[in-house]
């Protein structure tokens, strides 16, 4: 039991800290439970389904497919998240502070939830087929038995859960009128992280080649895989021995997201702000 | 607006477009090894350092594993009877340990001289 509740719960972390940051990312977008809901319920299909055909998805593309397959994902999320991020440059604030009427805004606001709604299923689907087959694994070689495994896991998926809570909570802490700019800043650097983590799929598959070898080691410092590294790592792409390559991309991600916010930003906000 | 999504999808599109455009690199050896009865056989290598290598992993257990290192970095799941090809990539001389994340007490070591 303790086992399935541990691997569930440090497989949960990353999908529990993104799913409280698009929830406080979304508090001004009505109806947005629902959708994240959904996300996070498709990905767990679609986690089950990787999970039973995990040997087709690794034979394909001459052996790399487990890679170039969650180098694609991931990609996915990075793609919707800087989309999130610039769409609601240009029309969060509306939604937030203009009286219109309500299903104006749930119209408007749906693109944008679509989009988070991905990124929630994309949260769950990565590491969830790695929790299906662990478990699995665990029931298959007769040690536990359901009853403790299932508990196990249950358990595990309510501390992710509870991790979800926390930092939507403390998120909602953060005055009104910063909240918009936190939320920003945080998905931009969640987005920057998964890019930096897609590089290394593809550098793994060998798709990618040029500047692979660790820019620096700072594993003596902070390892990425302690607890605080880990959550690090899903806040703001923390590495302990990145790439040239995972580096650059991530600046660039970080970039072209600051420069496409600020191109789209309606003129009137950028003058309301500077009163 | 709707031009600037357009050409952000566009600046998208060719990032991973040149990304996906580097040609793969050659490799070199080819080191085998097997899991069974939740162990790697064998579980230290020895490879040249400054070379390029590929791990070929066959599980013949009966449930899946994922074989996985931190430094360098690589995790791939390998399912029930399968077989999966890491390309590593060249090692600086000195000892590197991998291991199974479905089983962790299950760990091998990649030795580069």
């Amino acid at each position: 039991m303790l086992a399935a509740l541990i691997v569930v719960f440090r497989e949960v972390i990353e999908a529990g800290i993104i799913v409280g940051i698009v929830m406080a990312a979304t508090a001004s977008v009505p109806g947005r439970g629902r959708w994240i809901a959904g996300g996070i319920f498709a990905g767990f299909i679609g986690a089950c389904l990787v999970a039973l055909f995990i040997q087709g998805i690794t034979e394909a593309f001459a052996g790399m497919g487990q890679e170039l397959f969650n180098a694609a994902v991931l990609g996915t999320a990075v793609v919707m998240l800087t989309w999130h991020n610039v769409w609601m440059s240009s029309h969060g604030r509306e939604l937030a502070t203009e009286a219109r009427s309500l299903g104006q805004s749930v119209a408007s606001g749906s693109r944008t939830l679509l989009a988070l709604s991905i990124v929630c299923g994309v949260a769950v689907l990565r590491e969830g087929s790695e929790v299906v087959l662990f478990l699995y694994g665990i029931l298959a070689s007769g040690g536990d038995s359901f009853a403790s495994v299932f508990g196990g896991g249950i358990a595990g998926l309510l501390l992710g859960a509870a991790i979800s809570a926390l930092t939507y909570l403390g998120l909602l802490r953060i005055p009104g009128r910063y909240l918009f700019a936190a939320t920003s800043g945080m998905i931009a650097l969640l987005a920057a992280g998964l890019a930096s983590q897609t590089v290394a799929f593809l550098q793994q598959a060998d798709v990618l080649t040029a500047l692979s070898n660790a820019l620096w080691d700072s594993s003596w410092l902070l390892s990425d895989s302690g607890m605080l590294g880990r959550v690090l790592h899903t806040l703001i792409g923390y590495n302990d021995h990145p790439s040239g390559m995972q580096v650059i991309v991530y600046l660039a991600v970080l970039a072209l997201t600051f420069v496409l916010m600020k191109a789209v930003a309606p003129a009137r906000v950028l003058a309301s702000s500077s009163r | 607006m709707k031009t600037k999504l357009f050409l952000s999808a566009i600046a998208f599109a060719a990032i991973f477009g040149a990304i996906l455009a580097q040609p793969a690199a050659a490799q070199d050896a080819t080191i085998n090894i097997v899991v069974k009865n939740k162990k790697f056989d064998p579980s230290t290598i020895n490879v040249p350092a400054d070379k390029l290598f590929k791990l070929v992993v066959k599980n013949a257990d009966a449930v899946a594993m994922e074989i996985e290192s931190r430094n360098p970095r690589f995790e791939k799941i390998i399912a029930p009877g399968a077989t999966a090809t890491i390309n590593m990539k060249p090692l600086k001389a000195g000892t590197y340990s991998f291991y199974d994340d479905f089983n962790k007490s299950n760990k091998g070591e990649i030795v580069a001289k």
